[in-house]
């Protein structure tokens, strides 16, 4: 006799309450269980029963089915704002820029301001303060923002060497990286980013005409063949450096598969992508149908992903390789990145804000760096910022995986990405079971080696 | 029927990784067996029962027994003709017919791989130049030669014919083919489970179980000889710390729960950690080495770990050498394991070497703590339990000697051994995979301890003289020890000359002084000589900076 639970026509798509996920992927149904960000595949006939609970509202049946399953429904994130340890900080050590980009936070480099650049003297002291309590082993990064840093390079080199004898007196281990319009890479660069093992990331948001449209020089001229020609003698001697194009979404730039692609080809070590949701004129900014369009763009180039893995082939395209990782390792965070938290951003003159976007800003403003972290400011910015008391977030299965979006986006004009952002981390849950029937050992057995392609 | 619930962790696994109390520092998550140890989740013998198209014999010593034939498939079959159909209807009808008696494989014309093209005669299994029994036999058939069956019952003069091909057993996608029954790969298991575990030792079963353990010991309570003693893990009389059961014995099974007693008691079986059985929360002892304060230290504790590898492989040596080369019979299979075993030991000792070498090559790299420079000092001084040291001294594989062994490979009961330390610093300083390393190697030492464990059980039954050889310290000129030396410290060379280059570049050094290691006109060739002449194998350290021994740090 056939029971009803035989066959898929029994499940259908995806439904949710803030405690779970439940989808198929494949011929299999799975569930993610948002507290832990745990994922279990499931039968047809387990998934009908979640179904019909799920259905009828009923959170007391949910709970005691998920107890009855063996998972695992330890309350792992509180209310009350975690301490966490200063580990990172971004030097913008020049608040001014050669590109007129029309999105930009910074507004064209200098946040709003006169145009400054870091003098060595703070951004020594802003090492000392990030590199000081740490003990042997610990692990910290040095990042350099603008502006361009480039504009300031001999602050760069020096604070880069400081920095890296300082912690090797301290036996912390130091890591570099730095973000850049490219346009003033030299070979000499390059040299010093490989000794120093920098993670360089350089912005292109697209090829060509499109790029220069959108990151165009202050006189209008457009950028892409300068930066290609600048950033390719770097891309042949990556060992110890890595170099990342990352893509800025605009309504402009809106070929993303080609984009991806034609990077990865040029030699990048990772590809990635980001929607402008939040520019201080409002131009250029991704709107509801945008993003709609993005989303499937995004699926688009992570279906490619998944062929290329499949084959065995070294596919970087970065959103993907880390929402992978993640979800592998199981991450499960009440913040979206440790801005304010673990990461400051150093303005020019030396102040403290939550991360290298709010510079200047009042509302992220957290002391300096002779004096220190600002606590009470700090405590007060985890307190408000945690996801708990964000709305709607505290009723989205992605809670735990989002954080609750961009800190400095969503003060700035709210969280008009929401159903993006699901729509994404739905396809790469679907992604990883997948991939994890098909290749399980592309997934290691630690955190250190969730992923390995 | 009713629809059971599965579920299936996908991602917990890197979640989850953490040293867990009560395993060794070096499990990892696939260690754990349970009960998919391989080869035991089904009877693999089952295989050959479908040797033959269309039915299915049981294999019992050197009888074949005709149980089922699979007639439907037959009719449907364009390579059974005619006259072999009959055939085949003739045996479905009898093999259903409990009245009549069952049809017997008396005769397999086949190729046998070793035993050749032959007419095997089952009634004649174990015979000079014959398979051992009617399963060997059919195991040899290459998948898809030709067979030709002489079929027969007993007491009856008729006999059947009939010709096929040696089943696949594997579909195109290497599952198994549908002609075999849901439960014919289980069917021959043990049954209950509760027989075959009881029956089991401690390195058998499905997964390990303890055979003697220490009984529950109440939280606060003093040791005592009594309670602290090894009692059998099975037993049928629980008793108390207090009032505990009898100690353990070689022969303990009547102090054990018989067949019966087990199928419904089996629940009583104690979760054993630590060697002791638990009864309620168990505290777990975390695992706490102290890690090294920086990676100096660190570094000083690896060059001295790879100068112990070295020396104790030199040790090994020396004693696998001082074993006869013609022990007297009733001691040669046992000299030959013990010696086979301690130079598997010995080359696991050199495997350590260069794990131990690859580590400070990779620390090197990413501290950019100076060049890396190949570790090959041999210690000066060897961990020899607790907080003792003992010089590094040739001696022959006597009793005394066999005990040194067991001390140094015996796991660091106190968690601050040399590589538990080094281990706890690169977990918390390092990440990747370099602490794994690491682990591996605590592993086996662990695999070493248990083998000189066992090298004395073999040993134990024998007098000394019987399987002793040379013991003889050979004078400092003399040519044979001297060319042993000359080579060692070429070897020394080449593997310097290996690890400096690393990996690629230096795999064709690595693979000269491994055939410098075991060829006649190497390590090998020089020990045996030595051997020969009645002389021990001993190492001198060469005098040249790079090896030199190292002191303890």
């Amino acid at each position: 006799m056939t029971t009803v639970y035989d066959g898929h026509e029994a499940s259908c798509g995806t439904c949710s309450t803030p405690e779970v996920l439940l989808f198929d992927a494949g011929d299999e149904s799975s569930l993610f269980v948002v507290d832990g960000s745990q994922l279990y595949g499931i039968d047809h006939a387990t998934a009908m029963d979640l179904r019909a609970r799920i259905g009828a509202n009923d959170s007391a049946g949910l709970d005691a089915l998920l107890r009855s399953l063996g998972v695992d429904r330890q309350r792992r994130i509180g209310d009350a704002a975690p301490d966490i340890p200063l580990r990172s900080i971004s030097l913008a050590i020049a608040q001014k820029c050669n590109l007129g980009c029309s999105y930009c936070y910074a507004e064209g480099g200098s946040f709003g301001r006169t145009e400054s650049t870091m003098s060595l003297d703070v951004a020594k002291r802003a090492v000392d303060r990030l590199i000081r309590d740490c003990s042997t082993g610990e692990r910290v990064n040095i990042a350099f923002l603008g502006g361009e840093p480039l504009t300031n390079r001999e602050v760069l080199i020096a604070a880069t060497e400081f920095a890296a004898a300082l912690a090797a007196a301290k036996k912390v281990q130091a890591s570099f990286s730095i973000t850049t319009n490219g346009t003033l890479l030299t070979v000499g660069d390059g040299a010093f980013f490989e000794r120093h093992g920098f993670a360089v990331t350089v912005s292109l948001d697209g090829i060509g005409e499109i790029h220069d449209q959108l990151r165009p020089f202050k006189g209008g001229r457009g950028s892409f063949a300068r930066i290609i020609d600048r950033v390719q003698p770097l891309l042949l001697r990556q060992d110890r450096m890595q170099i990342a194009a990352r893509v800025t979404v605009t309504p402009q730039n809106l070929r993303l598969f080609e984009t991806l692609d034609r990077l990865i080809q040029l030699g990048f070590h990772s590809v990635g992508f980001s929607p402008m949701l939040a520019s201080p004129t409002g131009a250029n900014q991704m709107e509801p149908s945008g993003l709609r369009d993005m989303l499937a763009q995004m699926i688009e180039c992570g279906e490619a992903f998944e062929a290329h893995v499949l084959n065995g082939r070294r596919y970087p395209f970065a959103n993907m390789t880390n929402a992978l990782r993640e979800i592998h390792k199981g991450t499960h965070r009440p913040y979206p990145c440790g801005a304010g938290a673990g990461y400051f951003g150093v303005s020019a003159e030396g102040e403290l804000f939550a991360c290298h976007r709010f510079v200047g800003d009042e509302r992220g403003a957290m002391g300096d760096v002779t004096t220190g972290i600002d606590t009470d400011r700090q405590h007060e910015w985890l307190r408000q910022r945690h996801v708990h008391f964000q709305e709607p977030c505290n009723g989205c299965w992605a809670r735990y995986l989002c954080g609750g979006g961009c800190h400095h986006e969503v003060l700035n004009r709210g969280r008009p990405a929401c159903d993006y952002i699901r729509g994404w981390l739905e396809y790469c849950l679907k992604a990883y079971v997948r991939l994890q029937k098909a290749r399980p050992h592309l997934f290691g057995l630690t955190p250190a080696n969730a992923f390995s392609l | 029927m009713a629809v059971e619930n599965k579920i299936h962790p996908r991602n917990r696994t890197a979640a989850n990784d953490q040293p867990i109390a009560g395993n060794p520092v070096s499990a990892r998550l696939e260690s754990g067996v349970g009960n998919c140890f391989p080869g035991l989740e089904f009877d693999i013998r089952n295989l050959e029962r479908r040797f033959f198209p269309f039915f299915a014999v049981d294999l019992i010593g050197s009888f074949a027994l005709v149980m089922d034939v699979n007639i439907a498939a037959a009719r449907l079959s364009n390579e059974v003709t005619p006259a072999q159909l009959t055939i085949y209807e003739r045996l479905a009808r009898d093999t259903a017919d409990p009245d009549e008696p069952v049809w017997l494989v008396l005769f397999i014309e086949a190729n046998f791989g070793p035993y050749g093209d032959m007419r095997f005669e089952l009634a004649t299994a174990g015979g000079a130049g014959r398979p051992a029994d009617a399963w060997t036999a059919v195991r040899l058939i290459p998948e898809g030669g030709p067979i030709v069956l002489t079929l027969g019952q007993q007491q009856r003069p008729e006999r059947l014919t009939l010709e096929g091909r040696r089943q696949a057993y594997l579909d195109d996608r290497g599952a198994l083919r549908s002609f075999f029954a849901p439960g014919e790969m289980t069917q021959s298991l043990c049954s209950p489970w509760t027989h075959d575990f009881r029956d089991c030792g401690c390195y058998y079963w499905a997964s390990n179980h303890p055979d003697i353990v220490q009984i529950q010991k109440p939280e606060d309570a003093p040791p005592s000889d009594e309670g602290d003693r090894m009692i059998a893990w099975q037993r049928s009389v629980k008793g108390t710390f207090e009032n505990p059961p009898a100690p353990a014995r070689p022969d303990q099974r009547s102090a054990e729960m018989a067949y019966y007693e087990i199928n419904h008691r089996w629940q009583e079986l104690a979760v054993v950690l630590d060697g002791r059985e638990q009864g309620g929360a168990y505290a777990p002892k975390a695992f706490s080495a102290t890690p090294l304060p920086d990676m100096a230290t660190l570094i000083e504790h690896l060059e001295y770990a790879a100068g112990v590898e070295l020396a104790v492989m030199q040790e090994y040596l020396t004693a696998a050498y001082s074993l006869r080369q013609n022990p007297v019979a009733a001691a040669a299979d046992d000299v030959r394991a013990a010696n086979a075993e301690i130079m598997r030991v010995a080359i696991g000792e050199m495997r350590h070497l260069r794990a131990v070498n690859d580590v400070l090559r990779e620390l090197k790299q990413r501290d950019a703590g100076g060049p890396f420079v190949p570790a090959l000092r041999v210690a000066a001084e060897l961990p020899a339990g607790g907080t003792n040291f003992r010089p590094v001294t040739f001696r022959p594989l006597t009793a005394a000697t066999l005990t040194d062994f067991i001390e140094i490979e015996r796991p660091s009961f106190s968690v601050d051994g040399l590589y538990g330390r080094i281990f706890a610093t690169l977990r918390r300083d390092v990440p990747g995979p370099l602490a794994d390393a690491v682990g591996l190697i605590i592993a086996e030492g662990t695999e070493h301890f248990e083998t000189f464990l066992f090298i004395q059980e073999w040993l134990r039954g024998h007098n000394e003289a019987d399987y002793l050889g040379p013991t003889q310290q050979p004078n400092p000129g003399n040519a044979l020890h001297q060319a042993l030396q000359q080579r060692y410290a070429t070897l020394l060379d080449t593997l310097f000359r290996a690890y400096r280059s690393g990996m690629p570049a230096g795999a064709a050094l690595v693979a000269e002084a491994r055939s410098a290691m075991l060829a006649d006109d190497g390590i090998a060739g020089a020990c045996k000589a030595l051997a020969v002449a009645g002389l021990l194998v001993t190492f001198e350290t060469p005098n040249d900076p790079r090896f030199a021994s190292i002191p303890r740090p």
